[in-house]
This record gives C-alpha cells, structure tokens and sequence, in this order.
C-alpha cells in the first residue's frame, strides 16, 4: 500500500476514539481553471482567466495564509488534499475536517444564472478532488442564499451524498437570514437533516450592505473585527422572524464569527421580547429558548482575553457545552492551533467542542465511512 | 449625590414647543408638514408596558426624584438627526431642541442637565452649535446620534471631537436613527423585519463606531475626549474588545499611529450607561460582567425615562456587587462631567 492509498483509506472510528473534528478548512483552487470539466462549455470564458470577482478594498498586511505550511509546487497551502492531511490532519491530531474552501463569496455576487452553474461545478469539483477520495475530508454544499429556489434545488441534488455534511453560505447578504425570503433554502435542508452554515468574509463586497450598520470601515482591522456584527444580524434575525418556529428541526451554525457575543444578544432579546412580544405573536417562547440544539458557534478565530480564563463564565452563559463546535481555519493567518488555543477550556468541555457538539450540528452522518 | 440618571428622553407635547426658535423658513415646514420630512424607521414600538411621552418638566422631576435621583441628564427622544438628508434643517432643528430643552426644562429645574444635541453630517454647523453652549451652565455633553453615514473614526467628524475636548464637554451617542434616512441599513446584512429585531440589534452601531475610532487613532489626536454610549448594553464589549484585540496584535502594521493596545483606549475612553442590561440568568453573571468591562469606571447608571418598558431601571442594577454600586449610581458620572454637574446654577 501506498502512502497515498493508506491516508486515503483511513478509516473513522467510534465517536469515543476521535481526538478532534475542525469545522472550518479552506481548501482551495490552485486555478479556477480546475472547474472546467464541471462546467458547460457556455460557461468556460466566464471562468478561464478569472472569475471577476468583486473584491474588497481592505488588505490584510501579511499574506493572509500560514507561512509555515505554505506548498512550494503551487505556493498554496491547500491546493493539494495530502498537503493537508500532512500539514493538518497529521500534525494536530484531526481527525475529521469540513471543509468551506474559498467561494464564500458567490453569495454576494451579480449573475444568479452564472453563480448557479458556477457553485454546481464548485460543489462537483469539492466532491470529486476531495470527499469521494478521502474519508477525512467531509464537504459543505455550497449555496447562493440570494436564489434560494436554486439553492434549494442544489441541496435535494447533492443532500444524498454521504461525505456532504452542511449546508454553507456567505454572511455577507443583503438581507438578514431569518427573512421569509430564505425559507426555501432551509426546508430543504431540514428535509435533508443537514446544517445550515455560514461563513464570513464578503461583507461590504458585490451586493452586500456595507460591513456596518454605520458604513464602510478605513481599515482591515476594522473591517475583520466588525465581522461579528453580520453574524449578530443573522442570529437577531433567526431567532426574531420564527425560523424555528417553522422549522423546529433546523440547525445553524456561525462560522469564524466569534463567540462570546451570544451572551449579550441572548440577554438583550430576552429583556426586548418581554416588553415588546405583542409585535412578534409568532413567537411562543423566550429568544433564549429556541438556541440551545438549533445555534451553533465555530471557535476561531477564538476570543483572547489577557486572563484566557475569563472567557469560561461567558461560554457558560452561552451554554458552550453544547453550543460550541471547534474550527482551525486552515491555512489562514488568524488559525487557531488546537493543542494551544484552548488551554483554558476544562478538559470536559473541550471534548464536547472538539467532537460531541460537531456531531450534534452535522449529526450521525458525519462519522460515517462515505468513500464508494 | 446618590444617584445620576445619565440617559432621559423627554419630549415636546407638539412640534410648536419649538418653533419660536427655528429661522422662519422652516417654521412653516414644522407646522405644516406631514410628518414634517424627518425621515424616521418604518417599525412601531408595539408594548403592553409603553409609558406617556415625558412632556412635562415638573412630572419628570418628580418621579426621578421620588426614586432619589439628584441629577439627570436630558438626551431628548429625537436621534435621527444625523442621517436625516436635509442637514441644514438638521442642524436648524438640533438648534431650536437645544434652545428648548434649556429653556424648559434645564433653566427652571435643577435637578435637570442639557445636552447639546448636534447634528454630525454637517460637522463645521456641528461644531457652531457646540460653541454656541459650550459656556453655558447646565448643558453638560454633547449628543449625536449613533446612526450615521460613515463610522465615527472617520476624519470629516474629528472637528466635532476637537471642539469636545477644547470645551471638556463628553460625546454622547444614542441609538434610534438606523436604518432611516441616509443610513445604511440597520444590521450589516440589511433591514430586519420588526421594531423587536431592530432593536436587539442596535448595539452593532456602537461596536462599529467604537472599533473605527479606536482604529482611526481619535484618541491619539484627542486624548481628553471621553464618549458615551447609551442604551446599549455591555455584554457585547468582552467580544469585540478581545477580537479585536487579537487582529491589532497581527495586523498592527496597518495602523502605525496607534501607541496602546485597543483595550487601553476603550476602557479609558468610553463609558456606557445602564439601562437596558441584557438579561443575565444567574446573579453572578452581571458581576462577572462588570469586572469584565472595567465597570468600576465606565459604568453608569440610566434610567431611559420614560421608557421604561424593558423593566425597573434601579431593580437592573439591584443585584450590582456592592464595591461598584457608588461608581454606578453616581462616583463615574460625577468625574466624567465634573463641575457641569456640581456648581449650583444661577
């Protein structure tokens, strides 16, 4: 047996021997180009020589990527499936890993039409280099929430497959999730029993609103510290219009938005829905009520406070004990290593966020052996 | 003094309240007008326990005073004013509210302090209006609204916090304007569906501000300039502070200007006041806040009279450990505005 055939006959054991699940791997193109075979010919010269993206106008003023696990072939870290079971499978002892890539932003961008055919090809692409081939690598069907009939088509098309586990799509939006507008999108996913996530990193690009509710940030300091904001929108969001009323069975998750904010928006919806519930009869309990099993936060890039163990009453507020599910964020600049970044957690609950909480947002399904 | 109230929102019983101190050509605008073109939110504060307009000076005053408030600072009902398109009928009305408030109410009644409400799209009127009052006894702050076309570290409004400075007069921000007017919509991901939503949400202006002018380096060129954030909770500071924390330490090459960690100018720079807290589930936790957002210093106590239909103001900071009890109710305000609350008036 080979090196490659071992790693990709690895196999998934009882939830009791994983060491750890990470919720967030950026895998990535080495060239739009690889998309070709997914696509109809029509679509080819949309995607030979770039995509056209609309980008921001913040810079990172590093690389935006892990220096130490950078690939010298392609100069990336994750291009190459076994570059990163070496550089992070192997490395920090992770078992499992969903995988989100680097298209959050078809979510924001301008032709539904092409974007449709585009995050089809996408999610064959993620399906065909790395799921099928590696029972360590689950995917994520990637969706444009701005078409949600084809979002929902695309989750019934794929939400069969074995190695795909969530649902993900930008926060950057124009509208706030819990709009009646998105339904569709979670029916299918409920019908599916897959999560829903969503993933920073296009705010205030394409036909997002700026990243504020005050306007457009100077600087990428800003901007990458207001990303929680969106995130807040959507959770008000979700938890105010009834998603969970009408579907009780829907599951959500924040990622790489932080997650000691939830305190704070449970605490304030509950103190608002006291005095104004008359406006929302919809609702039938306390916005505090719905989270627990539905609402999920990804940890990085986690909280650090001087004291790290300040953050542990918080996450007993926010109930981390099932809330929290762990994510790396591979191989971006702001990756949290999992052997240091959660020094603090009691070894119980960093249990229950490394390996219980994942499997309870993606369910069973993600410890199953999916490879044909 | 026991107890400073920081935010109160009275009212005008009717827009002719005003009029006498607006130029004649908005007058009639005022009068007239449907509405009188003050662009506003399209939600509607639906609640059992919504409370009468404070219109009345005297009723007002006694009702504070009767729960033992000694000083209360009057940051009116209409916080909008920035984001409204017109900004010269911004700044005329910000004016005749400002003649208003110390004419009815600060004037008479000592129990009652004015701020100098402004108008921050147009920042050289902003400035004008805060040194028309800048010397008047009673006004005590300046006050703008949260809501805004660009974050408040942006440079056209440091004008605003040099005049603040010169004068030792604090900036207060107060939510209500988002999403109406010029504003961008009230959530980063667009408009939400009802006045609850809305409302939950709002601290997220205060977030943005507070990162753009730590990021900007307001408080390098302004090191006397103190801000106050009302209504807004402080649950939501742990968070933003750490992450942001956290990025400046990889990316603090983007912003060479800044001399401190963000934590440094946050806990110096900025207080919040009381009312609403979010709703904590066990007693310890607000505590545990409190050490957390250096609430010693930067805590302090509102009552939002009259609208109170969150809960009992004085019974949200019940359960407040006792060591910070004083700084709350009233040891934090009376350092923050200093004389402007003490000195007997005349």
């Amino acid at each position: 047996m080979t090196v490659a055939e071992s790693r990709q006959s690895r196999t998934i054991r009882d939830r009791i021997t994983l060491n750890a699940i990470d919720t967030d791997i950026h895998q990535d193109l080495a060239s739009p180009n690889e998309l070709l075979p997914f696509l109809a010919a029509e679509w080819h010269p949309s995607v030979r020589g770039g995509l056209g993206f609309a980008a921001r106008g913040w810079h990172n003023s590093g690389s935006g990527l892990m220096e130490d696990s950078i690939r010298e072939e392609d100069g990336l870290c994750a291009a190459d499936p076994d570059w990163v079971v070496d550089k992070l499978m192997d490395r920090y002892r992770i078992d499992l890993g969903i995988l989100t890539g680097t298209m959050i932003g078809v979510g924001v961008q301008h032709s539904t039409r092409f974007l449709a055919a585009l995050t089809r090809a996408y999610n064959d692409w993620v399906l065909e280099r790395w799921v099928r081939p590696y029972d360590c690598f689950k995917g994520s069907i990637l969706v444009t929430a701005q078409d949600p009939a084809e979002a929902a088509r695309e989750i019934r098309r794929l939400g069969s497959e074995a190695g795909m586990v969530q649902v993900l799509m930008s926060s950057a939006a124009r509208m706030p999730y819990g709009n009646r507008f998105y339904w569709p999108i979670y029916a299918a996913a409920q019908e599916y029993d897959l999560p829903v996530g969503i993933h920073v990193g296009a705010e205030g690009t394409g036909i997002a609103n700026p990243p504020t509710s005050v306007g457009y940030p100077s600087t990428y300091l800003e901007f990458h510290s207001d990303h929680s904001q969106t995130m807040m929108g959507h959770c008000v969001s979700m938890l105010a219009d009834g998603v969970f009323e009408e579907y009780g069975d829907l599951r959500f998750g924040f990622i790489e938005g932080g997650i000691v904010w939830a305190p704070h928006i449970l605490g304030r919806m509950d103190r608002s829905y006291r005095a104004l519930k008359a406006e929302v009869p919809w609702l039938t309990r306390l916005p505090s009520e719905y989270f627990l099993g539905r609402l999920f936060w990804s940890t990085q890039p986690i909280e650090e406070p001087p004291d790290g163990s300040d953050l542990i009453p918080l996450l007993e507020m926010m109930h981390a004990d099932r809330t929290v599910i762990f994510a790396s964020d591979y191989p971006h600049w702001d990756f949290d290593n999992p052997h240091t970044a959660f020094r603090h957690f009691p070894p119980e609950l960093k249990r229950r966020v490394f390996v219980d909480n994942v499997i309870d947002y993606c369910g069973e399904r993600v410890l199953r052996h999916h490879r044909p | 003094m026991r107890i400073v109230d920081t935010d109160v929102h009275h009212s005008f019983a009717s827009w002719h309240a005003i009029v006498p101190y607006l130029p004649p050509a908005f007058q009639r605008r005022v009068i007239d007008g449907r509405g009188r073109g003050l662009a506003r939110h399209g939600f509607r504060k639906i609640s059992e326990f919504a409370a009468p307009l404070a219109t009345d000076p005297s009723t007002v005053a006694g009702a504070l005073t009767a729960r033992g408030v000694d000083r209360a600072i009057l940051n009116g009902s209409i916080h909008s004013l920035g984001v409204q398109p017109n900004m010269d009928f911004a700044a005329a009305i910000a004016r005749a509210i400002n003649c208003w408030t110390f004419e009815s109410w600060v004037r008479p009644h000592p129990l009652f302090r004015g701020s100098i409400l402004i108008a921050q799209q147009d920042p050289a009127a902003a400035v004008a209006e805060i040194e028309h009052w800048a010397a008047t006894p009673g006004m005590v702050q300046v006050l703008m609204c949260s809501a805004s076309e660009s974050p408040y570290g942006r440079r056209q409004y440091h004008p605003i916090y040099a005049a603040c400075e010169r004068h030792g007069l604090p900036l207060a921000l107060h939510l209500g304007g988002e999403g109406a007017g010029v504003s961008a919509p009230s959530t980063p991901v667009g408009h939400p569906s009802t006045y609850f939503e809305w409302y939950s949400a709002l601290p997220q202006a205060y977030m943005a501000h507070l990162t753009s002018m730590v990021s900007e380096g307001v408080f390098e060129r302004f090191p006397g300039l103190r801000v106050v954030l009302c209504e807004g909770g402080i649950a939501w500071l742990p968070h933003v502070v750490w992450r942001f924390e956290k990025n400046f330490k990889a990316v603090r090459a983007e912003t060479p200007w800044l001399s401190k960690l963000p934590s440094a100018y946050v806990w110096k720079h900025f207080r919040f006041t009381s009312y609403p807290l979010e709703e904590f589930r066990r007693e310890q936790d607000l505590g545990f806040l409190m050490r957390l957002v250096h609430g010693e210093t930067t805590v302090m106590f509102s009552t939002g009279y009259p609208d109170t239909e969150f809960g009992d103001p004085f019974a949200m900071v019940d359960s407040l450990p006792e060591r910070y009890r004083e700084a709350v109710l009233a040891g934090t305000a009376l350092t923050l505005y200093g004389g402007r609350l003490a000195v007997a008036r005349a």
